[in-house]
């Protein structure tokens, strides 16, 4: 029961902050930083299952490869963006939090702006002229 | 008909996996960024097999990110284009070889006394000659120095003759050198009749 060991790091790891926020603020975040890389690495099997499911999907579904793979980085940028975000604000640096939230959403535009154009082409080639 | 059951049947693929991407977004101020990125991903998925069956012939200027090749296929034309290679790199270093011993064994029969040469190149791995082996056919009438056996024992006097070639090795291994520029490799011959 992998959920039951998470809920336990959790349950752990809050009761730990708790304590040290009011002590050793700098150490809390440390901890927090420490506990998210954990269960990052803790679900990096189960993340790279999804992964391959969705590949297999679109591979049947005769989908572009490159916009799947597109996705996904666009996925896996937001969640580093907020995650990143929350522990700034969980320090208290509200300005450097929203920083990062604005540059994930310019990172998002970025990539997503291919698949923009290529829609585009596509539905400028559709017209008539 | 079974075109537009397979584009049906990869719009119910893109619809699942669009669900799947819905429930793996983030909350947050981000979400709205990552829902739009989502929806175009969808709409270009519907959109280009839809658009593929309407006008087969059209091209959707999706360019060089349409590009995909499946990773089984790819190892396939991987493993055959190494082959076709080691193919190729084969039959013109064995042209290159028949050429090379062609054109040594031409320039041995113009030393004098030389009436026919078969040669033989060996090769190492990168293609790089070896070793010379000269299969030579002297002249009957030629001018080579013949040595009169002599007779240690001082019996009866022998009958006797041996050719030395030793000369019309040295003329045809200097000829060789000179041309082909191949020193350091050893050049072997035998010689037919002597």
């Amino acid at each position: 029961m992998e959920i039951a060991q998470i809920v336990g790091m959790a349950l752990i790891t809050t009761m730990l902050l708790m304590i040290l926020r009011q002590q050793k603020p700098v150490m809390a975040i440390m901890l927090s930083l420490v506990f998210g890389v954990m269960i990052f690495m803790f679900l990096m099997d189960k993340m790279a299952a999804i992964v391959n499911v969705m590949q297999e999907l679109a591979r049947r579904a005769e989908m572009n490869y490159f916009f799947l793979t597109t996705i996904l980085k666009i996925l896996g940028v937001a969640y580093l963006g907020e995650f990143a975000a929350a522990i700034c604000q969980d320090a208290g640096e509200h300005a450097v939090a929203k920083k990062v939230e604005f540059a994930a959403k310019i990172i998002i535009a970025v990539l997503a702006l291919p698949i923009m154009i290529a829609i585009l082409d596509s539905l400028m080639e559709l017209m008539p002229r | 008909m079974e075109v537009l059951i397979t584009i049906v049947q990869s719009l119910l693929v893109i619809i699942i996996i669009a669900s799947f991407l819905e429930l793996l977004l983030p909350d947050g101020s981000i979400k709205p960024f990552v829902r739009f990125a989502v929806g175009l991903f969808v709409l270009i998925a519907i959109l280009n097999p839809a658009l593929s069956f309407i006008f087969s012939n059209h091209d959707l200027k999706l360019d060089f990110w349409d590009y995909t090749v499946d990773e089984s296929i790819e190892e396939k034309i991987m493993v055959d284009a190494q082959e076709l290679n080691e193919r190729i790199v084969n039959v013109s270093s064995n042209t290159v070889l028949e050429k090379m011993q062609g054109q040594i064994s031409s320039m041995a029969l113009l030393v004098p006394g030389v009436e026919e040469v078969q040669t033989e190149l060996k090769t190492d791995q990168d293609g790089i000659i070896e070793k010379i082996y000269l299969e030579v056919t002297p002249e009957n009438n030629s001018d080579i120095e013949e040595i009169e056996s002599v007779d240690i024992l001082n019996t009866e006097s022998s009958t006797d003759e041996y050719v030395d070639y030793t000369n019309l090795e040295n003329r045809i291994i200097t000829v060789i050198n000179n041309v082909f520029g191949l020193k350091d490799v050893d050049i072997q011959i035998e010689f037919q009749g002597g």
